[in-house]
Formats: C-alpha cells, structure tokens, sequence
C-alpha cells in the first residue's frame, strides 16, 4: 500500500493545473499530465516521483469524511471502475476536493490511498 | 451662558446614555454540542427591554473542541479527506433576531459560504412550569419544561431576574433562561454572564444576503445540498457509495407545523 500526503495547498495546485474538472483524465494522456506538473511545484513532483507512480497500476479508492454544522461526520467513498495510475488517482481525488471547495466546503486534509 | 448651555447638554447625552445602558441588557451562554465532533460555541443575547427584541448571535469560527470518541477517531484517521462547512471571509457569527412584540422572528445563516436571511414563524412557546429548584451560579433557578419543533427542552430561569428571553429562539419564561437542554442531551445552553451596562448592540451584515427564504425552503435547499451537490457523483469513472444525508436527524430542530417532503423519505 503506497499513501501519499500533500497539503491542501498542494491539491489546489494540483486542481487547478490544468486537469479538465469535469473528468478523469486517463492514462492514455499521462505524458500531457507530466507536462503539466513541470508547472508545479518542484516539491509536489518530488513526492510523486517517489512514488514510483511509472510502474503501478492499482484501483484507486478514497474516503471523503465531511461533517455538518452540528459536528455530525458523513462519509463518501469513491473507487475507480479498473485500474489506473497513481496521477490519475491523484487526479480523481483532486477534482473531488476542487467540487467540493466549489461548494463552498473547506477542506481540511488530504491524501490519496492507492491501493 | 454658553457654558450653561454646553453643561445641560453634556448633563443630557451621559443621562441619554445611561438611560439607553439600562434598557440594553447582554447574556453570554455557552453552547455545547454533543455531536461526533463535540465542541462548544459562544454566543450571545443582546436583549433591548423598551423594544420587547432581542438579537442572538452564535460565533461559528471560536469553537472549543470537546472530546472525540476512538471510534470517531480511528474513523477520521482513515479518511482521504477532511471537510467541514466553510464560511464567508470575516464571517464569524449566525444570529437570531427575535421582534418579541411584533412576534416575528428572522434568522441569518452562513451556510458554506451562502449568506441566507430565513423569514421563520415565530415560536409561542407553551412553557410547564415545574416545582423544582437548583442553584446556578448563586442564583435561584426554577424549571419549566416545553416542546418545539420535535425536541423537548428543559430550562432553569431566575425569577430574580424578570427578563423573559433566553438562548437561540427559546423566551417566554418569568426570568432569564440560566440553563436549557433538550431531553436528548444534545444541545446544551449555560449563562455564563449577564452585562447591564452596554449600549450598542451589534449590526447584522444584511448587504451578504444573497437570499431570502422561508424555513421550509431553507430547509429544502439544504436537502437539495447535501444529497445531490455533496454526495453528487463527482467524476466519470469513479463510483460512489454514501447514504443520503438527513439534515434534520442531528439539527435542534426535527419535526415542523408545515407539511415538507424530503428526499430521503422517497
């Protein structure tokens, strides 16, 4: 299991990077994808690259718990339909986040579980 | 003369202000929710006696956290993500305002971002009054007990002191509301001070309203919200598992005179 952590500052980043946000972009565009983050951070890159995103392929799964004004915890959970890579993983989630802070939610953490 | 005149004046505006210190009366209580993520607010009840209104505001950014429960715990350690409601820039606070005499009520809200004004009925509430009696803080309280809107509060007044209002939208009673807690134990209200000597009281930020909505459309909407922006399935590809969200199950209040359809209940 591979986990990686980036800051809320990092997933805007990578949100707003150039990703259509309204689907998944998929491996067949990897190279476009490694394109754009040579717009990013040199650090975000790091993390990835450390990940040895090149060479695994895994269904991608992620948990979404948000709570209500009351300080009630809902949760929602997402899974890719196959196999993809941890950027588009990483992609998914980040376009997540980006629909929801379009809501008007703030999100607080943020990580990927790529299994 | 001049001086004389300056004197009657300058005599004129401090007795103005006293007079207005008197009539303005500010309760600070301290909310406590016994949610999954349990925390405290603090708010505050500006209260004018000459004009029978009151204005409650519940300061939504300061929160005091209260102790999670491991299960709460493990499961927030599990997630990928972590959000909560987000508020306008400088947003601190929801607010109540009550025209006691006029009986109506108007409610502001800052919800994820939206500031909503909600034109509500106003409560009459039919308070039981309860032979008990406790101390708090030095006072003498008495109890008195009502429903609304599906929860039943129990509240500890003083007669001692003959203002009839309280926290959030419950009044009524022959003296300020001291303690109020629903009988689920849920919210929790407790007076922490009582100040009589203030003269302003503070202004709702009426130009953020972006809507006006009866309760039942605010209501509506924050189904609407939830289950089908929220829990929304977000990208082609991915396939989400969520249950509907009840937004009244955890709210203060769960059942309403009006007839409301929500879309969990299909």
């Amino acid at each position: 299991m591979k986990k990686f952590l980036f800051s809320a500052l990092a997933v805007m980043a990578f949100a707003g990077s150039g990703f259509a946000s309204n689907e998944v972009v998929s491996d067949s565009s990897y190279d476009k994808e490694i394109f754009h983050f040579e717009n990013l951070n040199a650090k975000i890159i790091d993390k990835i690259l450390k990940a040895d995103i090149l060479n695994n392929q895994n269904p991608c799964s992620y948990t979404i718990v948000y709570v209500d004004r009351y300080g009630d915890r809902k949760t929602k959970t997402g899974r890719s339909e196959g196999n993809v890579s941890s950027v588009v993983c990483s992609n998914i989630v980040a376009i997540e986040i980006k629909k929801l802070e379009e809501t008007g939610a703030s999100v607080k953490e943020f990580s990927i579980e790529w299994k | 003369m001049s001086k004389k005149f300056f004197l009657v004046l300058l005599l004129f505006i401090v007795n103005l202000g006293a007079v207005s210190a008197q009539n303005h009366v500010l309760v600070k209580y301290v909310e406590f929710i016994n949610s999954d993520i349990p925390f405290s607010m603090n708010e505050f009840l500006y209260i004018d006696k000459e004009k029978n209104q009151t204005l409650y505001l519940i300061d939504y950014v300061n929160q005091m956290p209260g102790l999670i429960s491991d299960e709460v715990q493990q499961e927030l350690a599990q997630a990928d993500v972590f959000a909560e409601p987000g508020r306008l820039d400088g947003s601190i606070y929801d607010y109540v305002e009550i025209n006691h005499a006029q009986k109506e009520i108007v409610l502001y809200e800052d919800f994820y971002k939206r500031f909503f004004q909600i034109n509500d009925s106003y409560p009459d509430l039919q308070w039981e009054l309860m032979p008990e009696t406790k101390e708090v803080d030095g006072l003498a309280c008495k109890k008195a007990v009502t429903t609304y809107r599906g929860k039943t509060w129990e509240a500890w007044y003083a007669p001692s002191i003959p203002l009839p209002y309280g926290p959030w939208k419950l009044h009524g009673l022959p003296g300020i509301i001291v303690e109020a807690i629903d009988t689920d134990g849920r919210f929790i209200y407790k007076m922490a001070s009582i100040d009589y000597n203030i003269t302003e009281t503070p202004k709702i930020p009426k130009d953020k309203v972006i809507k006006v909505l009866s309760a039942k459309e605010y209501l509506l909407f924050q189904d609407d919200f939830y289950n089908n922006v929220i829990l929304a399935p977000p990208t082609r590809g991915v396939t989400i598992t969520a249950s509907s969200h009840n937004v009244v199950e955890g709210s203060r209040e769960t059942e309403f005179e009006f007839d409301i359809e929500f879309s969990w209940e299909d």
